[in-house]
């Protein structure tokens, strides 16, 4: 398989972004994989390349989750239904505001490999 | 506390809870798989293999603990059943400082600006609640930053508030930082204040909501 496409992660958890850059190079199809530990500096990633797949915690320092999809929804620098929410909690009212932002992948913590491998294909459109 | 106002406690201090294990389960899992991983492809660096399993070592001490910080919750709530029958602020901080703290080797003090005998709330279960929450938060995740100095600090029949003596690393993060995060969660109003070596977060009791069990 080729490895064509582009990834970020951001995650305040450093120990879950080394595990998410393992699963997804495991994947053997991102070229590029980003990691970021808050909503502002993937802000301003997502603002200056262009990302294949991005995944996003909803508990991040300076910008959390859902301000960070507003303000991506807003610059048309993402389309909510390719971006995928991972987080330990949510549930509630989160939710809520998660689908109302146009947001469909919603993964929750404990993450198993296989479901982010589904989600991942799938979105990238893979057989 | 009202019925519907006491659900939604429960909801968003639980949630912190929920988060906190999923993220540690996940580390457990993740972790393991990498080692896994590793070994299947004969990508062999012992260094690395092993400070994946420290993390998987280290992840299921400290689920350990916080299943024995919600199970000495459970014990302080039984035992309160039985020993609070006053609402006065300083007996209710008594018992509950002497039961949370008994084993747990943290040094506190607390400051109490209130007359022993005024009635600060009637209904002593939020109150009980709040500092459960605190405590919680603090013995299981925080521990380690604050040189085991902690001071709740009451401020009017209306304010609470925390200050947490710690090093410069921390006020550096405190303000954005995980605690300050998960304080929201659970409480409606929290700030945050900085002065000098202190951290003092506020939390605002809304007492017109609570007055009344």
């Amino acid at each position: 398989m080729i490895r064509k496409y582009s990834s970020i992660v951001a995650d305040d958890e450093p120990e879950f972004c080394e595990i998410m850059k393992g699963y997804l190079e495991g994947f053997g199809v991102f070229k590029s994989i980003i990691i970021c530990s808050n909503g502002v500096d993937a802000k301003f990633k997502i603002m200056n390349q262009d990302f294949d797949f991005i995944m996003l915690d909803l508990d991040m320092p300076k910008l959390d989750g859902v301000g960070l999809i507003e303000d991506l929804i807003k610059m048309k620098k993402a389309n909510p239904q390719k971006i995928v929410v991972c987080s330990g909690n949510v549930s509630g009212d989160r939710i809520k505001s998660i689908l109302g932002l146009g947001v469909k992948n919603i993964l929750t913590k404990p993450l198993k490999v296989e479901v982010l491998k589904e989600k991942v294909f799938k979105l990238l459109e893979i057989e | 506390m009202k019925r519907e106002e006491e659900f939604s406690f429960f909801y968003r201090f639980f949630s912190v809870f929920i988060h906190d294990f999923n993220n540690v389960l996940n580390i457990i899992i993740g972790k393991t798989y990498l080692v896994r991983m590793m070994i299947k492809k004969d990508l062999l660096d012992k260094e690395k293999i092993f400070a994946h399993l420290d993390s998987v070592d280290h992840s299921s001490n400290k689920e350990i603990t916080m299943i024995e910080g919600l199970s000495k919750l459970g014990e302080v709530f039984l035992e309160r059943k039985s020993s609070f029958t006053s609402v006065s602020l300083s007996s209710a901080l008594d018992v509950f400082f002497i039961s949370s703290f008994a084993k747990t080797g943290i040094i506190y003090s607390f400051e109490n600006k209130i007359e022993d005998d005024e009635l600060i709330f009637s209904d002593v279960d939020f109150l009980f609640n709040l500092f459960s929450a605190f405590i919680i938060l603090f013995e299981i995740r925080h521990k380690s930053l604050f040189k085991n100095n902690l001071i709740l600090k009451v401020e009017s029949i209306s304010k609470a508030s925390l200050s947490l003596c710690s090093n410069s690393n921390f006020l550096e993060e405190a303000k954005e930082g995980e605690l300050f995060l998960n304080m929201k969660k659970i409480f409606k109003n929290v700030e945050c204040e900085m002065t000098g070596e202190e951290v003092i977060i506020k939390v605002c009791i809304e007492k017109n909501n609570y007055t009344e069990a």
